[in-house]
Parts: structure tokens; C-alpha cells; sequence
């Protein structure tokens, strides 16, 4: 059996970039684009580093904003930082109907190259969405806002947005524990950063009182006549609660 | 004197039967460096193990009622502990919730205490400190006191995100009978002074930029389900109304919970919850779908099938519009099939102005098709049962569902409905 060809790029979206602008100009046919790690990972595939380069991803970005639309390139940056598998080669095939059939792309729900890209944006937005409601922040004795989060995808940089219009006053720190990266906000701007887990955390003085007002309210707001869990873990996946002061330990 | 905490307790168990939790429909930018903002499609922030959504800070700013409603919780012949907050202490409650992201914003009612007046007075110093001392743009949903006046009704709408009344009782008879201290004309009068309020801040906006905003999430009802006799013609009647008459953007239905051994309540064991899940999904139709209460319900038919949507029974009352041929109806059409919602609808005529449209395309784009197959051809094929007899598909359709199996979900209405939406909507 032939063996099938898999692009290995360092992992950032201009690899990944990088990686489309090779698939177009070399002529390849590659059934898979892969961050460097995933090397080895299949028997069947022969592997081909992609090298990032400034001029070839900026023309692919470029031509994704020219010939499709400013919405694709959101959507693949979405598919991207869903860090699922096959996402890498699904953006390829979505990007190849994009650039025969230009703005119009995303009206195409039949087509299966549409509906696979539609399909992982539509879990990472899902994700974004809950986050924002899930996000818990502690304040810290030094005035810090502090969350914990351990999503799916990564989304980190897809919620900060959202709180720096929110809380602009104050400083918050969301970390994504499980990839070991976090926003840091410091009231003018926000930068993301990979940290450990910080090993120990003093809480303001008045934390403790606010969670266990949170908690008292959260029990009392349940109409025990009504009870429905499984409406409850349907809206709020039972994945998410450790990190949240009402349901975690 | 109570601590913060036990009130915390009495007065959020207390307004835990206002089903309303929404969030969504305003848009209130951040300013000048302050706190929050209203994001227009709304967050939930928890769910509790009833599976509803906590979106804002539900509480009532007092307990003790100079009335004494039968159907409700703080009537003041009950016995039960009382407790009052102090103005402070929903200011900072509200604001350290917000910081800590439990919460959009606060959603503040009471009973009636001394006045309605006296209790609108107290709110108008809550929400006008968030605003202009605390600089909090986050939601604010309030509860207008019937009997208030008008005056303090505008000063009040300028701070708020939404004003609601619940007119509770579907009926005067209802009134009459659980509520005798309140008068249907109280509850209709601050509503038409909101409406009147809104449709003034709109026309003044078009001339002026800066006209303060009036309540611009709009305002809201509540009736309950199943205290009193009043069918679900009535109320699904009362609704349309409302929407139409009053410019409601919501009526909320809520499952009479016993809260009390009134022997002019009825005795009931679990509130009547797939009842109240029929007249969400019916409510959906009015405002979504282009149905008219009338074409829903009569006289002959007062009360909705508990084994199917309303969609589905109406459709197999009017077996004459069907099958549709799902590559040519018109849209307005295609929101009739039971088992297409409005994102399905849309995404169809999107998809088959660039090809046919198959039977695997309706299903990923969340087309329920256990029922809408009987009431669609594809391409001229037909892949419901194979006669056309409304008694046939009936029961193809409800076929293993028993009401005990049934899961209650609001959305279950037509499938495909847009998940931003779903998420964020708390009923």
C-alpha cells in the first residue's frame, strides 16, 4: 500500500498557514496537516516538515481575506485553536472550495467541506459561549482577579475580549491548567502567556465570604419540585464543574 | 439583626418562582472605565439541579407584604422568617457577584412594603447608585410595583435593562378569587405607561442621540399554569395580547408550584411542567412563526395535546397544506412543518439556491425528521408512512413517547435552533 503524505508544521496558525501555501505550490496532496508532535503517530503516513516563512503565510492569510471573506478566516482561526486532529486538513479542504467558489463559500451547507469546518467552529464557539458564563474568578490578597479553566480547545485568547470590556478596571488572570497558558490582563492590555500552576494563592480577605454567599444563593435558587439534572448537565457539562465555586470541592 | 448571609437565604428563596432569568436583548456598552456591560444575546452562568439557568442575581429586596395573595410564597398571613435588605448590601453583593463573573447583572423585586410607592422609592436609590456611584452598566432587570406612581415609574426606567408585571392570574375571575387586594386595572396601567414610555424614548432618539435610554430590553409578564381553571386558550389568548397590545417581549409561564394548603388552591402534587412546556412551544409559534392563537386553540378546543407539540397538532388538523415539496416552499411555508425550526428553514433556502436538497442534508442541518418526513416530499419522494391520514401519523409519531419519557426542553419545539440562542435564553 502507498504511503500517505502528512505535513508536520510548528503548531502556530502561521505554520499552519504556511503549510496550505506548500499544499497549493508543491502540488501535494497531503491527508493530513499535524503539529510537529503528532511525528510517528501513524504507521501509514510519510511525513514532510513544513519550515514557517513570513512572505508564504501572509500571502495565504491575504488571499483568505481577498478572494473569501474576513469571516472565513475567523472561522479557520476558531478551527485551528480547536486542536482537534483532523482540523488541520479539514481548514485545507474548506480553504480549496473557498478559492474556487470565493465569498459565497459559507452559504454552501451542503457541501461536506463547508459542513466539516461548520461542524468544529460550531464546538469551539459553543465552548466560548459557556466559558463566558463559567469563568469564576477569586480575588487575590494582591487584587488580582484570579480563574481557573481546563477547556477543550484553547481558547483562551478567544474569551480575554470579552472581559476586557467587561472588567477594565481591575487586574484577572484567566489559566487554561490543562495547556498551562493564561491571559494576563493589567487594566491596559492583554498578553498570553505560558505558567505553571501556581503553587500557593492567598485569597482577599473577604473571598471566602463572597463563594460561600455565591454557594448559599446557587442552593436556594433550585426548585427541588422541578428537579431535571439531566436538563442541568445537558446545558453544563459535568467536565466543567470542579472549576466552578458552586459545584467544585 | 439578621447577617447578610441569612438574608441572602430568605430573600432569594423567596423570588426564586419568577421564572424569568433572560438576560439578553439590551446592549449596554462599558463606560468610562467602569464595570460590565449587557452582552444582547444574554449568558447563563450556572445551572441549578431543576436544570434552570442563573443568569442574573435573583432576589426580592424585602419579604414583609402588606398583601396577601393566596398563591404566593410571601402573602403575609404566612408564617415564615422575614428580612429586608439594606440598600448597601445589594449594591455590594451585586457588584462583587459581577466581578467574580457569577452573574450578568441583578434582577431586584420585592414584596409590597408599606406602599408601592415607599418600595419604588427604595428601588430607584438601588439602581440609581449602581448607575451613577458604583458606574455599573451590567443588566438590571426590575419588577415595577402596580400602584406606583407614574412619576417614579420614569425616573426608575431610566436606570433599568427591563421593567416586568406580573400579571400572574390569566383571568379576573382568578384575581378575584386568590389575589382579591389587586385590581386588573393597577397591573395594565403601569404596563401601558412602560409601553408609552418606550415608544417616546424611540421617537425622541430618531431627533435627539442623547435621550437617556427607557428600559430598552423592553418589558416582560409572568402568568402561572395551572392555579386556577383557565384553559390554555385563554392564556395562550391573553399572551397574543399582550404582544400585540402592549408590546411585551416576553410572557413567562411558570408551573403553579404549591407553596401553600389555601383551600382555594388546587391540590396538586408536581407543578403541571409539560403543560407549561406546551404553551412555551406555542408561545414560540406566535412570536416565531407566524401563527395566530386562534389558529392554535377555540372554544371546542381549549387545552393543548400533552403527547404532541402544538406544531405537530395543529399540522394534523390541517392535513390539506401538506406534504410540501421542501425544494420549492416558501419559506413562511416551511416554518409550518412540524420538525423545521427557523435556523433549519433558513439554512434550506440558503442551501437549494446552489443545489437540490436531499434527505441527509435536512438531517445535518437539524431538521427533526421523525416528524417532519411525514409532512415534506424530497425531490417528490415521500418518506413519512405511506398514507397521507392524519390518525395514522399521529400515532407514527407518538408511537414509543409516553408523557413520563418525554424530555422537557422548550427547544425541543422544531430542533435546529441556533445555539447562542439556546444557551442563552433561561426559561
Amino acid at each position: 500500500m502507498e504511503s500517505r503524505l502528512a505535513y508536520l508544521y510548528d503548531g502556530s496558525f502561521e505554520g499552519l498557514l504556511t503549510a496550505i501555501y506548500h499544499a497549493y505550490y508543491d502540488k501535494d496532496d497531503p491527508v493530513a496537516i499535524l503539529p510537529f508532535w503528532e511525528e510517528g503517530s501513524n504507521f501509514l503516513y510519510t511525513y514532510k516538515k513544513v519550515e514557517t516563512d513570513k512572505v508564504k503565510w501572509e500571502k495565504v492569510y491575504h488571499a483568505i481575506l481577498n478572494k473569501i471573506s474576513h469571516y472565513s478566516l475567523k472561522r479557520i482561526y476558531n478551527v485551528y485553536l480547536s486542536e482537534m486532529e483532523d482540523s488541520g486538513i479539514i481548514i485545507l479542504r474548506y480553504l480549496r472550495e473557498g478559492f474556487r467558489i470565493g465569498a459565497d463559500i459559507d452559504d454552501y451547507q451542503t457541501n461536506p467541506a463547508v459542513r466539516d469546518l461548520e461542524e468544529i467552529y460550531h464546538k469551539v464557539r459553543l465552548e466560548v459561549h459557556r466559558l463566558l458564563g463559567l469563568v469564576r474568578y477569586k480575588r487575590l490578597e494582591n487584587g488580582i482577579f484570579y480563574s481557573q479553566i481546563e477547556p477543550d480547545h484553547n481558547v483562551v485568547s478567544l474569551l480575554a475580549p470579552h472581559f476586557v470590556e467587561r472588567i477594565p478596571a481591575e487586574r484577572w488572570i484567566i489559566h487554561d491548567v490543562r495547556r498551562g497558558v493564561a491571559v494576563f490582563y493589567d487594566t491596559r492590555e492583554w498578553t498570553i502567556r505560558s505558567i505553571e500552576r501556581p503553587e500557593t494563592m492567598v485569597l482577599c480577605e473577604d473571598e471566602e465570604g463572597y463563594q460561600d454567599m455565591w454557594r448559599e444563593y446557587y442552593k436556594s435558587a433550585n426548585i427541588e419540585s422541578r428537579r431535571n439534572t439531566r436538563q442541568q448537565k445537558g446545558y453544563m457539562p459535568v467536565r466543567y464543574w470542579k472549576n466552578l465555586v458552586e459545584k467544585g470541592d | 439583626m439578621l447577617d447578610t448571609l441569612s438574608k441572602l437565604k430568605i430573600l432569594s428563596d423567596a423570588a426564586k418562582y419568577d421564572v424569568s432569568c433572560s438576560s439578553s436583548g439590551s446592549t449596554r456598552a462599558n463606560k468610562n472605565g467602569g464595570l460590565g456591560n449587557a452582552s444582547q444575546a444574554g449568558i447563563c452562568h450556572s445551572w441549578t439541579d431543576d436544570g434552570r439557568c442563573i443568569s442574573l442575581l435573583k432576589i426580592l429586596m424585602s419579604n414583609f407584604c402588606i398583601y396577601d395573595c393566596a398563591y404566593c410564597v410571601s402573602r403575609n398571613s404566612n408564617d415564615l422568617p422575614r428580612a429586608t435588605f439594606t440598600p448597601d448590601e445589594i449594591i455590594d453583593i451585586t457588584i462583587n457577584f459581577y466581578k467574580r463573573n457569577y452573574i450578568e447583572g441583578l434582577f431586584l423585586s420585592s414584596a409590597v412594603v408599606r406602599s408601592p410607592n415607599h418600595t419604588m422609592e427604595r428601588f430607584l436609590e438601588i439602581v440609581r447608585r449602581l448607575r451613577e456611584e458604583e458606574n455599573f452598566n451590567g443588566y438590571i432587570h426590575l419588577k415595577a410595583i402596580p400602584g406606583a406612581d407614574r412619576e417614579i415609574l420614569d425616573r426608575v426606567a431610566v436606570h433599568v435593562d427591563r421593567l416586568s408585571i406580573n400579571i400572574e392570574l390569566p383571568t379576573d375571575e382568578g384575581l378575584k378569587l386568590l389575589a382579591p387586594q389587586k385590581k386588573k386595572k393597577d397591573i395594565l396601567l403601569p404596563m401601558t405607561q412602560i409601553n408609552q414610555g418606550i415608544t417616546r424614548y424611540q421617537e425622541e432618539r430618531k431627533i435627539f442621540r442623547s435621550t437617556p435610554k427607557y428600559v430598552p430590553a423592553g418589558q416582560t409578564t409572568q402568568l402561572i399554569v395551572g392555579a386556577t381553571r383557565d384553559s390554555d386558550y385563554r392564556i395562550l389568548n391573553l399572551s397574543e395580547n399582550l404582544y400585540q397590545g402592549y408590546g411585551l417581549k416576553r410572557v413567562y409561564y411558570s408551573a403553579f408550584v404549591p407553596v401553600s394548603t389555601n383551600p382555594l388552591l388546587p391540590q396538586i402534587k408536581t407543578p403541571p411542567l409539560l403543560r407549561e412546556n406546551r404553551l412555551y412551544q406555542a408561545d414560540w409559534l406566535l412570536r416565531f412563526y407566524g401563527f395566530q392563537a386562534s389558529e392554535l386553540l377555540s372554544e371546542d378546543k381549549p387545552d393543548f395535546d400533552l403527547l404532541l407539540d402544538p406544531k405537530c397538532d395543529w399540522a394534523l388538523r390541517n392535513m390539506h397544506l401538506f406534504p410540501l415539496e421542501i425544494n420549492r416552499a416558501e419559506y413562511e411555508l416551511l416554518l409550518k412543518v412540524p420538525g423545521i425550526g427557523v435556523k433549519s428553514a433558513r439554512r434550506i433556502i440558503s442551501s437549494r439556491r446552489f443545489a437540490k436538497v436531499g434527505y441527509e442534508d435536512l438531517k445535518k442541518m437539524g431538521v427533526a425528521l421523525k416528524r417532519a418526513k411525514h409532512f415534506i416530499t424530497i425531490d417528490g419522494k415521500h418518506y413519512g408512512i405511506s398514507s397521507m391520514d392524519d390518525v395514522k401519523i399521529r400515532s407514527a409519531i407518538i408511537g414509543g413517547s409516553s408523557l413520563g419519557g418525554e424530555q422537557l426542553s422548550i427547544f425541543d419545539i422544531s430542533g435546529g435552533v441556533d445555539i447562542g440562542v439556546k444557551t442563552g435564553l433561561s426559561v
